[in-house]
């Protein structure tokens, strides 16, 4: 198993808002994590990505049979697991080249390897660019400066590609996206889908999963993945809304 | 206190090109009291003038006639730069004020160091003009630099001042100058080490379509303090002016910036910004900035912006969140705060220099010593001994003194 999250708790300041979240996710998966506003979905990819605004106060993660929790941010990424941002964050004057070859020699470093030389480097960049059609040259750019919506999207994706994490928590990759651009961000994540990684996509539209076509559907409410599904359930759900939980009395 | 990370050197790298350091072998002069002058910016090919504590280089004359631009003594304590009308300087001017004791390594009485420097730009004439300011490891120095600028019509006069000195200097730089129409006088202000480091700079734009940009970048720690004023009078219409001054202080150090900008009544169509930014390491580090606009015209633009605050917390996360060690992520971003102020520079060389100064000094690994313009074990004649001074020089003094750990 991949990834394995066992009751976990997580609270900002006081108010706790994972409340027992349960999840195995194996490798060669898709996931999608749907369910309302401020039940936690967001949360849960912080929590994963070792984010410190929140406090894990119960549960177990492990991630490659190892204690997920216990490591830094940098060695959870450094050991494969991504985050693609809801809000990816603008890093004024820090180009996109350096920000990337400086994450991806840190990452090799760390996994005994030489740092990849100038050259590679820029072979590598200019060939993962193409996952998202990002054919402007980025390299000078300053990390999400100045990008559109759909821009920082395609970043994200087009980190991801470098970076070729094992588990990746897209976190609303879709939100903000028009439908050109959802199609390139959603085709560049069926590229990266491998057998030995794992993809979970948050999102709060089924249309989405229409081209990142998901082996699981979940619906995290309250603190809680309250149902599972498959895909099915994605359209059960952009049919009914989440009310139609309430009456099924899972909610 | 953070320890420096050198298992990362490669965190530092400007747009995908890493920096060579094989680029930036030093090159050397001699000064005229024999000693070896190491300049490390050896990719940028200046006229060099070494000044040993403030006084005029003693090769200097008198004042000739017929010379299309010169360097020349005009008493004990003032040199004279003079350029002609029509006259563009063809490599920048290098001047070195060195403070040193008789005996380099060793504490030696206080100094008091002072100098007068004008600087006149004849009608159209061009000319850069970096100033650095070094000193021993040890030397107690008090600096003091009067520096007069005239612009006549079109000149344009760049200035960039390095101050780099121990921490038991201080430097109090005046600067004024006098811009006339259609000229440009660019100044930039780097500190990176020194006790206190003073800098007031007056600058008046007397003609029409005058313009001046005042940057400025301070690096410090320790208990050093560092203080920039400046005041940019718009006296004639169409004058533009920019400020831009941005530091990050750690540990205990401190410092104020005030920035003046005055728009006379008849200064219309004025333009003139200023910015501020202060990243403060640490809960005892302490800022205090002060913008002042005095404004008389009314058809003008200006504008001020001030921040004293912490590196980006959002920014680190989603640095850490792709494998960047929590130390590099921090030096990423502080070195890409520098930046802002390094890229206005327009020289290259200047620019390659000033960057791989300012990643050292975010690496902990700039002292006052070490990038110094007297490099004591260079001496033919030292008095150093071998235990006071390993390789690289000084290093054992700089172990000791806990002020480079930005």
């Amino acid at each position: 198993m991949l990834l394995e999250i066992k009751n976990l708790h997580a609270s900002i300041g006081d108010k706790e808002i994972l409340k027992g979240v349960n999840l195995s996710i194996n490798e060669g998966e898709v996931h999608a994590i749907m369910g309302p506003n401020g039940n936690g979905k967001s949360t849960l990819a912080s929590v994963i990505a070792g984010n410190e605004l929140f406090t894990v106060t119960e549960g177990e993660v492990l991630y490659k049979g190892k204690n997920l929790l216990g490591m830094t941010i940098e060695e959870r990424a450094c050991e494969g697991v991504f985050l693609g941002f809801q809000y990816p964050v603008e890093i004024p004057g820090v180009s996109i080249a350096s920000f990337m070859r400086t994450a991806i020699n840190e990452q090799r470093k760390y996994r005994g390897q030489d740092p990849m030389d100038m050259l590679e480097f820029a072979q590598y960049m200019e060939e993962k660019q193409k996952v998202v059609e990002l054919t402007e040259n980025l390299a000078k750019r300053s990390v999400n400066e100045g990008f559109s919506g759909g821009e920082k999207k395609k970043n994200e994706i087009f980190q991801m590609a470098m970076l070729q994490p094992s588990l990746a928590f897209l976190d609303e990759t879709d939100s903000g996206l028009d439908i050109d651009a959802l199609r390139i961000v959603a085709g560049g994540v069926n590229q990266l889908r491998r057998k030995d990684n794992a993809i979970v996509v948050i999102t709060h539209y089924q249309r989405l999963l229409d081209y990142i076509v998901p082996d699981f559907v979940h619906v995290l409410a309250n603190g809680k993945i309250v149902k599972t599904g498959t895909k099915d359930l994605a359209l059960e759900l952009e049919e009914k809304g989440y009310d139609w939980l309430k009456t099924e009395g899972v909610l | 206190m953070r320890e420096a990370d050198k298992d990362s050197p490669r965190a530092f790298s400007l747009g995908g090109e890493a920096l060579s350091a094989e680029a930036l072998a030093p090159g050397a002069l001699a000064s005229d009291d024999g000693a070896v002058f190491h300049c490390d910016v050896s990719d940028l090919d200046t006229h060099s003038f070494v000044s040993i504590n403030g006084l005029p280089p003693e090769g200097l004359g008198k004042k000739q006639a017929n010379l299309p631009w010169q360097v020349y003594k005009q008493d004990e304590h003032t040199w004279v730069i003079r350029v002609e009308d029509g006259v563009k300087v063809d490599k920048p001017l290098q001047l070195i004020v060195l403070c040193k004791g008789d005996t380099p390594c060793k504490a030696a009485a206080k100094l008091s160091v002072s100098f007068v420097l004008r600087v006149e730009m004849g009608r159209g004439a061009g000319l850069t003009v970096v100033h650095c300011i070094d000193s021993d490891t040890k030397t107690e120095a008090s600096v003091q630099g009067a520096l007069r600028l005239e612009l006549a019509p079109d000149a344009h006069l760049s200035w960039l001042s390095l101050q780099n000195i121990n921490n038991r200097c201080r430097v109090d730089n005046d600067l004024s100058a006098e811009v006339a129409s259609g000229a440009g006088l660019h100044t930039c202000f780097c500190s990176f080490n020194g006790g206190v480091l003073q800098n007031r700079q007056t600058i008046r734009l007397t003609g029409v379509q005058a313009e001046a940009s005042a940057l400025g970048l301070y690096l410090v720690d320790g208990t050093q303090q560092v203080h920039n004023q400046v005041k940019i009078e718009h006296l004639s219409p169409e004058t533009r002016s920019r400020q831009l001054f941005k530091g990050i202080l750690d540990e205990r150090a401190s410092g104020h910036f005030e920035g003046h900008i005055l728009v006379a009544k008849d200064a219309q169509k004025t333009e003139a910004y200023q910015t501020n930014r202060n990243l403060l390491l640490t809960k005892k580090a302490k800022f205090q900035t002060k913008p002042y606009l005095e404004i008389y015209a009314d058809e003008v633009k200006c504008s001020h912006g001030a921040t004293v605050g912490q590196l980006d917390e959002k920014a680190l996360f989603y640095m850490r969140s792709r494998g960047i060690p929590q130390e590099a992520a921090r030096r990423l971003l502080m070195y890409a705060f520098a930046a802002e102020v390094i890229r206005e520079i327009g020289i290259a060389p200047l620019e390659n220099h000033l960057t791989r100064l300012v990643q050292r000094r975010l690496r902990g690994e700039l002292s006052a010593c070490e990038d110094c313009a007297l490099r004591c074990a260079a001496l033919p004649n030292s008095t150093c001994t071998a235990a006071a001074h390993p390789t690289p020089p000084c290093a054992t003094g700089h172990a000791a003194a806990p002020q480079n750990t930005l």
